[in-house]
């Protein structure tokens, strides 16, 4: 594993380096707000964003045993002592390498996998090249774990009301 | 873990999908703007350095 740095700020940001020199940063944005009016209760939704900071060899980063590890580390940190935190990924759909983002972000997930959490994936197809691939985790002891991904589901349906 | 899936094409998920896209890449923006701040330099240039401490790269400095 690689050893992460906390630096918190509005994003609760993480910081790890790699062996290779690549910088990389995990944010946990809060985006409480998708849910609001929708719950008569405060859901504390971050979105997890993973980031290449600095590629100074401006290599495509290999394939690297430290990472899912690290990842999953800093998962835990951050959502460790909070059992009602949600945590939602959304797989980046730019360069259509979202299937691959999909995968890699599944391996990591299965890293923390047991009882502890649920994951609720959905794949929003827009046409037959781009889908957007998106999970929402939270905790099997969370209180209003079925409202939650209720209220989640019901975000795409309700978006253009 | 318990995994639950969901496959939809409606274009009003589409456009949840497509805000939710925008925010991410704005969010990829700042932390760009980030990196260039003397406090993430300091950051990285700290990991970094322990990292090669360990290695014993800086065994002699």
């Amino acid at each position: 594993m690689y050893e992460f740095f906390f630096g918190g700020g509005q994003n609760s940001s993480y910081y790890f380096s790699t062996d290779l020199g690549i910088d990389y940063v995990v944010k946990f944005k809060n985006t409480s707000y998708i849910f609001d009016g929708r719950l008569d209760f405060d859901v504390q939704a971050f979105e997890m964003i993973i980031e290449i900071e600095d590629n100074p060899n401006q290599i495509k980063p290999p394939l690297d045993a430290k990472m899912p590890i690290t990842i999953s580390m800093i998962f835990k940190d951050f959502c460790g002592k909070f059992n009602e935190r949600v945590i939602i990924y959304i797989c980046d759909s730019s360069d259509i390498r979202q299937e691959a983002r999909r995968r890699k972000f599944n391996q990591w997930v299965d890293l923390f996998k047991g009882d502890e959490f649920l994951k609720f994936d959905t794949a929003i197809k827009e046409n037959l090249k781009i889908t957007y691939h998106s999970s929402l985790i939270i905790r099997d002891n969370n209180p209003y774990k079925m409202q939650i991904i209720e209220a989640f589901i019901n975000l795409g349906k309700e978006q253009d009301k | 873990m318990i995994v639950i899936k969901m496959e939809t094409s409606s274009p009003r998920a589409v456009a949840w999908a497509k805000k939710m896209m925008e925010s991410k890449r704005q969010i990829q923006a700042e932390i760009q703007e980030e990196f260039k701040t003397p406090e993430v330099k300091a950051i990285f240039a700290e990991l970094k350095r322990k990292r090669l401490e360990k290695k014993g790269g800086l065994s002699n400095v």
